[in-house]
């Protein structure tokens, strides 16, 4: 960070780099999703953190309003709408342990070769003083300043004028096209959210389609209504309900 | 090595991706899966940014990269809610194991 005493931002970074951590254990392994959501909510605000300290603080800023705040709102209006609920096997049907072994192995691996790619030409490179500039040394933003752009930018205004430069220019193009894809997202999130389905009356009146019996109908019903035989999946639902 | 470097935030962003990984095959709840592909997506941040520090400061498009991978992500977590909403009103369930209607 420019102007940060080195001690300063190493303290800095490894707090922030085991609250982050801890916060996504935490989202993934509490029981409680409700917990889940706040610790989501420690994480994004220390991915903010991060962010600061690489010297980039409109993203910092844009973090806690996209995601600290908005998408935490979202999430929390999911649980709320789908219920808090712990999931337990039925009787004799337990998980088994494959379930989380098997995961555990391939975040292992993925996770090992990843190290493994960035730590080895990490050491050939700071023994050798090569091409990587592994630490931003006070030498090194002397001579940043001076010579790249982006850097006498982040000293003017944090970065925010080029960056808005850059949109503006060189990705113009897919500025636009992000622009489309909120629109897209948003109509299509209305549309996935409104439209009701014949089956689903029908699951009502069984009361939840877990049974295997509701299942199977529910699917029949879908079959029948794609296939453009509404008359079937209307039979199916007036025979449930005279079941009942 | 106690030197805050490059090397240290991708690491750093291996790490927060391991997690998101495991939260997204091993987790039953939906909802959970939704936040640990977000985590995946920060992480992927994290290095852009990492990267367009050490590395690329003549001009800013890590940063700009990142606006736009929030962009999606925003997009992305909005369509899976109601997916989610969709798949619970059909199940009344947010168990991932409740979603097997493909299976035929």
């Amino acid at each position: 960070m420019i102007e940060t005493s080195p001690l300063l931002q190493q303290l800095a970074f490894w707090i922030l780099a085991a609250v982050m951590l801890a916060s996504a254990i935490g989202i993934v392994f509490h029981r409680s999703i409700v917990y889940s959501a706040l610790f989501m909510l420690v994480a994004f605000m220390a991915i903010a953190g991060v962010f600061a300290l690489l010297n980039a603080p409109f993203l910092a800023a844009a973090q806690i309003m996209v995601y600290g705040v908005g998408l935490t709102i979202v999430m929390i209006f999911g649980i709320m709408l789908t219920g808090d609920q712990p999931f337990r096997d039925p009787a004799g049907k337990e998980r088994s342990v494959w379930y989380a072994l098997l995961p555990l192995a391939v975040v292992a691996g993925l996770g090992g070769v990843l190290s493994l790619a960035i730590l080895k030409p990490a050491a050939s490179l700071n023994a050798t003083n090569g091409l990587f500039v592994a630490q931003q040394t006070a030498d090194f933003w002397q001579t940043a300043l001076q010579t790249l752009p982006g850097a006498q930018a982040l000293l003017e205004d944090g970065g925010l004028s080029h960056i808005a430069m850059l949109l503006f220019s060189k990705y113009l193009l897919a500025f636009e096209l992000a622009s489309v894809l909120l629109l897209l997202a948003m109509v299509g999130a209305i549309l996935l959210a409104l439209r009701t389905f014949p089956e689903e009356e029908q699951g009502a009146v069984t009361g939840g389609a877990l049974q295997a019996d509701g299942a199977t109908k529910a699917l029949s019903a879908g079959a029948g209504s794609v296939a453009g035989a509404g008359q079937a999946a209307k039979e199916v639902v007036q025979s449930a309900a005279g079941a009942k | 090595m106690l030197d805050v470097g490059l090397y240290h935030y991708l690491i750093l962003a291996v790490a927060l991706f391991s997690i998101g990984l495991y939260g997204v095959l091993a987790s039953r709840n939906a909802i959970r899966v939704l936040m640990s592909l977000e985590l995946m997506l920060n992480a992927v941040n994290i290095n852009l940014v990492a990267f367009n520090n050490y590395l690329h400061l003549h001009d800013l498009s890590g940063q700009v990269f990142s606006i736009f991978i929030l962009t999606v992500s925003a997009a992305e977590a909005s369509v899976g809610l109601a997916v989610l909403i969709a798949l619970f009103r059909r199940t009344h369930s947010a168990d991932m194991e409740q979603y097997s209607i493909l299976q035929g």
